[in-house]
């Protein structure tokens, strides 16, 4: 079996490769993290009409996302009561009812069973419809992102964000709020799901030398890195966790990363004129986040980056590999142009022939793959980086590391999902108090 | 077919030439010899791949494409940089990208000295040891003459046909 509580060491920070690897620990994480955890499945932006659906993967499991008449969400699982087939078949679209390719039975937007070939000739009155409406998942929003969660326990998704929201609202709200330009591109990695993420939430160190050549070429903000040829200077940055993993970091005034040349140019002034809005909204602190850098992870495999732009899900398909879902993301009220030259950017370093996207693929895949190798697999990794100096931050509640390059919210990322895997229920995770995880996290 | 006007056989044969020749130079890494001389100044470089919707929907009004390449000069030659660098490590150890053309159909352009070509497009990559992945995509190019008399492309559009790409990536030159 399985030794749970050893596999992450919250104390000395460091991981078990097994987590990268083993079957066991992928089936429990499924059941503890997927089947528990607040998941992306749509924005607003992607469904605005009555009809409009979008279809996502919620850890394994395909749902699908549905406007109502009445402006209200809905999701479902995506397979038919009768003998388990898709309902649709597409990506998204508009839609009156959700039909079975089979046979036919068709289904109402809200997931009502409505229609069922030759019903009275066939079933002569045994099939009762009205138990036998599409499976309902569990959906909440926050500033038009939805999430999914199978866990009618789970707490709010407002509150599963937590103190998240201070650093999320920096983008998501202050200016108007944010939009995912679609449709998603798909592609294969072969990595754990935990990698990216990891990468995400936490890992400012790799930019300068694993994208070393794109920086180098790109101009932007992020291009002194390219090669590790200096060193962020103090306060240029911050690394942040919070309670239920969500982390970031932030490089601050990274602004538009890599974009160079005009369309940094625009991006920058659209920045400027900006900060004094979020200064009136959110305070001086967050006024000046607004037009840095982050790097982004909300727990346990949603992540994104402002000032580049992208967004992320890592869908798992088995522990060693994942489906890999990338949107564009900008602010609402951006011009058409700056936002078509920060969606092209982000389609350019983060998408599918992104110039970065290709330089983490292969590291991504041997840290996964290399642990094949049973003596490989018995290792550990450290995320020691920054230990010692993590602090409480008063403002937002989280814990924060002042340094623009350090693995705090690699720590944190971590150390909810050993709790997460140990917890028996959602009633277990919430039964200590609100700052328990926050004495765990700096040994005190 | 399509009001489309074919080209005499040997401007038809010399396309063909011309686009072996541009496979060549990408699969033996020649990307800043491509780009000096195959390539217009005015080029536009797109990829396509589309979200899968049903046929008859037309109340959905989102895009169904994503622009995975949308690159001018500016950018196709910033691409060829990045190639360049020594601090490059996706591509050293080098990788092959073999592009196999078939399916070639040349017709005369909107402007006189510009061909239209399109092509079916395989390639097979090759990257460190274990990897081998294959794209299946067609090429509709815009090709003009310049005053030398050699050709430059002007505009490809690739349509990607997988929609989840198990090739990971389309870093290479399409």
């Amino acid at each position: 079996m399985v030794d749970v509580a050893s596999l992450v060491d919250v104390k000395s920070g460091t991981q078990a490769k097994s987590i990268f690897w083993d079957e066991q620990i992928y089936e429990l994480e499924l059941e503890r993290i997927f089947d528990r955890c607040w998941l992306f499945i749509t924005h607003d932006s992607l469904i605005p009409n009555p009809g409009d659906f979008t279809t996502a993967i919620m850890g394994e499991d395909e749902v699908v996302v549905v406007r109502q008449m009445d402006g209200k969400v809905k999701a479902f699982l995506n397979y038919c009561q009768h003998r388990g087939t898709r309902v649709t078949s597409v990506e998204a679209g508009n839609t009156r009812s959700f039909t079975c390719t089979y046979h036919g039975w068709s289904y109402g937007i809200d997931g009502s069973l409505q229609a069922v070939p030759f019903e009275n000739e066939f079933y002569k009155g045994v099939l009762d419809k009205s138990t036998h409406g599409l499976t309902e998942v569990r959906c909440e929003s926050y500033m038009g992102f939805w999430y999914g969660n199978f866990d009618k326990s789970a707490p709010s998704l407002y509150d599963y964000l937590g103190d998240y929201r201070y650093f999320l609202d920096v983008w998501m709200d202050s200016t108007g709020g944010a939009e995912l330009i679609g449709p998603p591109t798909r592609t294969l990695l072969n990595c754990n799901w935990k990698t990216p993420a990891e990468n995400f939430v936490g890992d400012a160190y790799h930019v300068g030398w694993t994208h070393a050549a794109s920086l180098s070429v790109l101009g932007g903000e992020l291009s002194a890195l390219s090669g590790n040829k200096m060193v962020p200077p103090d306060g240029a940055g911050v690394q942040i966790t919070t309670r239920f993993g969500h982390g970031l970091g932030i490089l601050t005034n990274a602004g538009p990363a890599l974009l160079s040349g005009p369309v940094g140019e625009m991006a920058r002034k659209w920045y400027a004129e900006n900060r004094p809005k979020v200064a009136e909204k959110l305070g001086k602190t967050r006024a000046g986040y607004y037009g840095s850098h982050f790097n982004s992870n909300v727990f346990p495999n949603n992540s994104y980056l402002w000032g580049t732009n992208t967004f992320k899900v890592w869908a798992p398909r088995g522990p060693r590999s994942i489906e890999v879902f990338t949107w564009g993301i900008v602010e609402k009220n951006m011009p058409d142009e700056v936002k078509e030259a920060v969606y092209d950017m982000a389609t350019r370093t983060f998408g599918t022939a992104g110039m970065l996207e290709g330089d983490d693929a292969d590291n991504m895949e041997s840290m996964t793959q290399l642990n094949r190798g049973r003596q490989i697999r018995k290792g550990r990794l450290n995320s020691q980086m920054g230990m010692g100096g993590d602090k409480v931050d008063e403002e937002s509640g989280a814990v924060i590391g002042q340094s623009a390059v350090g693995e705090t919210s690699y720590r944190g990322y971590y150390r909810a999902y050993r709790e997460f895997l140990m917890a028996e229920s959602w009633d277990d995770l919430l039964k200590t108090d609100p700052d328990a995880w926050k004495r765990e996290f700096l040994g005190k | 077919m399509d009001g489309l006007k074919a080209v005499a056989h040997d401007i038809y044969h010399e396309v063909e030439q011309m686009l072996y020749q541009e496979s060549r130079l990408i699969c033996e890494e020649r990307l800043r010899e491509w780009i000096d001389t195959m390539i217009d100044k005015d080029i536009l470089y797109q990829a396509v791949v589309r979200q899968l919707r049903v046929r008859k929907d037309k109340r959905y009004t989102n895009k169904d494409y994503v622009n995975i390449l949308n690159e001018n000069f500016h950018y196709l030659e910033m691409r060829v940089r990045q190639s360049e660098s020594p601090m490059q490590w996706t591509a050293d150890p080098r990788e092959v990208v073999r592009h196999f053309l078939s399916n070639l159909e040349v017709y005369e352009g909107e402007k006189p000295g510009e061909y239209r070509v399109f092509a079916n497009c395989y390639v097979v990559r090759n990257r460190r040891i274990y990897e081998e992945m294959t794209y299946s995509y067609s090429r509709k190019d815009v090709w003009r003459r310049d005053a030398q008399g050699q050709f430059k492309l002007l505009r490809r559009v690739c349509e990607v046909d997988e929609r989840f790409m198990r090739g990971k990536n389309l870093n290479f030159m399409m």
